[in-house]
């Protein structure tokens, strides 16, 4: 029982973080129907630059949260400016080419800054951990958790209660008519990156003391949100947060059984046996095709 | 010596003459077994690239599996060396044959999905083989992967150094002809319809699955053929082949290259081997620069720089002239009179979705020779009958019977290639294709000749030629004849509801179900295209006709037929429909005198 606790804990706290990525690619998404394979990069950018500043500000990771989401914020600014909006009128695989090409420069800046060895951050709150009962609960599981709740909640309050969210619903239901009534759809493309980018350098800062962050680690969290929103169904935003929890449920029970590789593997065949029987996700795509 | 100048300046070769140009000025200062051994790699890359521009670059679908073809030729031919001590003669093949039959087994189920599901899936059947490659470490050496395999040996010549490198360019050569042979054929132009419409696609008949099966078995074939030459030519294989940076590669290879092309996909391999090459001194940095460089390609270059190239030809030595030959007239297709029986037969035909009822117990009868005329109000079932009749709806009940033979749950290119063609209430027309193009290709189901015949053709493919003296045959007798080398997408709205038309007859069909045909057409567009569906007509063409504009129908039609929650309430002339109550309460409405002309008025 408690060896099934622990193993949800564990993977509930791996599962915020794909939700945070998962959810900054699905934002981008529903604003420019781009896929943005850069989204794993800035995982890593935002967890390196923990990595650079948790010795030089001696404060829990938790307040170098507004930082680093402040630092890759500036950078999925960069990314829309560089690498989306030129290509806007663009077939989309000229986006994905020009995001991949974002993200290559984005990994070997890191590489060339830092070297390849994994790094790790400090702890969010607190290092080790509670007992509750027999369990042993880290202090970084439950922080990891919390601390991506609450920015979920406020991503929910941004898209629900403010302007900007109505507008970015707008736009990503219908671009057309969203331009049509005066939404300034460009300013909303680069807010989207922008938001997109905190989103992955939270996530960063909260794996990076957790797991051992190396570089090479982006198309791992990109592979997983854009599972997480296929499953969750394309252009959902609650949608990908789910599909990121059952991503990381399932990885962390067959992990436990069969090892990660044999998980890692088993994703990808639950993924493909998704697409056979409901080519549109699990839940639907969330605006039909139109003809 | 003009002329000599026009002739390199034109086609692909200048493009290739700078290539061979800068490729010399890169590889004179280099010592002789580094210059072969990266000259290999450019080959190996291009032939992986050619393979893709089958898939990516002419149906148009986002495959992320190329490197995974890749992958599984380098291990087939690996193993094969390693285990059975075969050579090349026996590993090339087997490595192409494992890539091409991988290809097929996923084919099935994967090719059906669109667009960005298509792609992680293939991304999904790629992580999986990497995931096994690592994994099964007695088999495949896992992380360390396997050493030793020896260099290529094709009965019983050693090929390495330099007679290695040709024997992979002379690969290349073949499979860069067998592309520039698809891609200047009707099979190119099919293609080109596949990836800008599919609505398009399905109005020329065209058959898109089966182009892009095709496709994915020769992209993946040629990928499975460069994976081997490329353990020959390293001598290792690790789960490296299958890394996610191989695709990369390969899609830096198409894009930045030039889609689609053979010249794209050389340019493009010289590129991603020699730039990181370029790079050596910034160390570190190396990747960096690549990243930037395919960013800054990707933004200033977007036609390739092969697409680049030919704008600055264009620029230096004008424009190419179109200096094809007007085809000459050929009339096509058989006699549609010779027999007497109704080309399509509704037999009670019902169709409920979901609990709605589309169409209810409609049985129809449609001669040879006759406009047929179907009206009735929004979500009467109108299109869901054209949809039952060719085959994209099944019927819940009944018998859908065309010349005779029972077609009622066949698959719409089944239908199709029994002689029935249809057009869209849009227009659906490839845009940036010529007037006779967009035709031409829809008589690919109608001529002799496959893929085979195709690649062989050499320089000049006949099909194509006659398909466009077809075609302009065609046209003509559409009043289009003087707009052939026009672009489709310049015409107005009249002239592209009749090139659609065009298209739909180039299939020689039997029956032809035209929706909407004069929506948005001005009086006197209306009347010309009355005038040419009645010459159609005394040829024996049968046609179904939906339309709002009652007018426009009723002084067409021979027969109408008015739908109502799916039933048919009034069927005969158009005057006994229009004066019909049933029709008038349903559809026209009492006292609306602009549906309702006085006696004698037309």
């Amino acid at each position: 029982m408690t060896d099934l606790l622990q193993l949800i804990l564990s993977a509930l706290s791996l599962g915020s973080t794909y939700a945070l990525v998962a959810l900054g690619f699905v934002l981008v998404l529903n604003a420019t129907n781009a896929v943005n394979f850069a989204q794993g990069e800035m995982v890593v950018a935002g967890g390196f630059l923990a990595v650079a500043l948790s010795p030089l500000i001696d404060l829990p990771g938790v307040a170098l949260l507004p930082l680093v989401m402040l630092g890759t914020a500036a950078l999925g600014l960069l990314l829309s400016l560089a690498a989306y909006l030129p290509l806007r009128t663009r077939p989309p695989t000229a986006v994905f080419i020009s995001t991949i090409a974002f993200g290559i420069i984005v990994q070997n800046a890191v590489l060339a800054l830092s070297g390849p060895e994994p790094a790790t951050a400090s702890a969010l709150v607190a290092a080790g951990s509670t007992r509750l009962g027999e369990m042993a609960i880290g202090w970084q599981s439950l922080s990891m958790i919390a601390t991506a709740a609450v920015l979920v909640a406020l991503m929910h309050l941004l898209l629900e209660r403010t302007q900007l969210g109505r507008r970015l619903r707008a736009s990503a239901q219908d671009p057309e008519i969203a331009r049509a009534s005066g939404i300034p759809v460009v300013r909303l493309i680069v807010v989207a990156f922008a938001l997109a980018g905190a989103l992955a350098g939270a996530a960063g800062l909260l794996v990076a003391n957790q797991f051992f962050l190396s570089p090479a680690d982006g198309a791992n969290y990109m592979l997983k949100a854009y599972i997480a929103v296929v499953i969750g169904g394309w252009g959902r935003v609650w949608g990908a947060v789910l599909g990121a929890l059952l991503i990381a449920l399932f990885e962390s029970f067959v992990a436990s059984l069969a090892g990660h590789l044999a998980a890692d593997a088993l994703l990808y065949v639950a993924l493909l046996a998704v697409l056979l029987l409901r080519p549109t996700g699990i839940l639907g795509e969330a605006v039909g095709r139109r003809a | 010596m003009t002329r000599l100048v026009f002739w390199f300046a034109d086609g692909i070769r200048l493009p290739l003459i700078f290539a061979a140009g800068a490729l010399i000025a890169f590889m004179l200062p280099l010592e002789a077994p580094y210059a072969i051994r990266l000259l290999t790699q450019v080959a190996i890359y291009a032939l992986l690239g050619i393979g893709y521009q089958f898939i990516f670059g002419l149906a148009g679908a986002f495959s992320l599996a190329q490197g995974a073809f890749f992958g599984i030729g380098a291990y087939v031919a690996a193993l094969a060396t390693l285990q059975w001590d075969w050579t090349g003669s026996l590993t090339l093949p087997a490595a192409i044959l494992a890539a091409v039959l991988f290809a097929a087994v996923v084919a099935a189920p994967v090719l059906r999905l669109s667009t960005h599901y298509f792609a992680l899936a293939t991304l999904g059947i790629a992580q999986v083989l990497l995931v096994l490659a690592i994994g099964c470490v007695d088999l495949t050496g896992g992380s360390n992967g396997l050493a030793g395999i020896r260099t290529l040996m094709v009965a019983g010549i050693e090929l390495d150094g330099w007679t290695g490198m040709a024997t992979v360019w002379a690969l290349v050569g073949l499979a860069g002809l067998a592309l520039y042979q698809v891609r200047g054929s009707l099979l190119g132009l099919a293609f080109d319809v596949v990836r800008t419409d599919p609505y398009a696609a399905i109005a020329a008949g065209i058959p898109a699955a089966r182009l892009r099966f095709w496709a994915f078995l020769a992209s993946a074939g040629l990928a499975g053929l460069a994976g081997a030459l490329q353990v020959h030519s390293i001598g290792v294989v690790s789960p490296e082949v299958l890394d996610f940076d191989i695709m990369v590669r390969c899609l830096v290879i198409c894009v930045v290259g030039g889609i689609a092309r053979t010249s794209g996909a050389i340019a493009g391999a010289f590129l991603v081997v020699l730039a990181p090459e370029l790079f050596h001194a910034l160390e570190g940095y190396r990747l960096l620069a690549f990243g930037a460089l395919l960013l800054a390609a990707i933004l200033f270059f977007p036609e390739g720089i092969i697409g680049t190239m030919e704008a600055l030809r264009a620029r230096w030595f004008g424009r190419r002239r179109f200096t094809q030959k007007l085809p000459t007239l050929r009339a096509p297709g058989r006699s549609l009179l010779a027999t007497t029986r109704p080309v399509l037969n509704l037999e009670r035909v019902s169709k409920n979705f979901g609990g709605v009822v589309a169409l209810e117990n409609v049985t129809l009868k449609v001669p040879r020779g006759e406009i047929f005329g179907l009206i009735g109000p929004n979500g009467s079932g109108k299109s869901t009958l054209v949809n039952v009749v060719t085959g994209l709806v099944v019927p819940d009940e009944g018998r859908v019977i065309v010349s005779g033979e029972d077609m009622t749950g066949r698959a719409p290119a089944k239908v199709a290639a029994r002689g029935v063609a249809r057009t869209f209430q849009t227009v659906h027309l490839h845009p940036a294709l010529s007037v006779l193009d967009n035709v031409a290709v829809a008589r690919i189901g109608d001529l002799p000749g496959g893929l085979f015949g195709t690649l062989l053709a050499i320089g000049s493919e006949r099909r194509l030629r006659r398909a466009r003296s077809e075609a302009v045959a065609i046209l003509d007798a559409l009043g289009l004849g003087g707009e052939v080398l026009r672009t489709a997408g310049s015409l107005p709205p009249g002239a592209q509801r009749r090139l659609e038309l065009a298209r739909a007859l180039a299939r020689n069909p039997e029956m032809v179900l035209l929706d909407e045909p004069a929506a948005g057409l001005s009086e006197p567009e209306q009347t010309y295209l009355a005038e040419r569906l009645r010459v159609l007509k005394t040829r024996g063409l049968a046609m179904i006709i939906v339309d709002h504009n009652l007018g426009f129908l009723l002084r067409l039609a021979d027969r109408v037929a008015c739908l109502d929650q799916g039933r048919v309430v009034a069927i005969g002339t158009p005057d006994q429909v229009r004066r019909d109550p049933a029709v008038i309460a349903a559809y026209i409405g009492p006292g609306n005198p602009a549906y309702r002309p006085p006696e004698g008025a037309r």
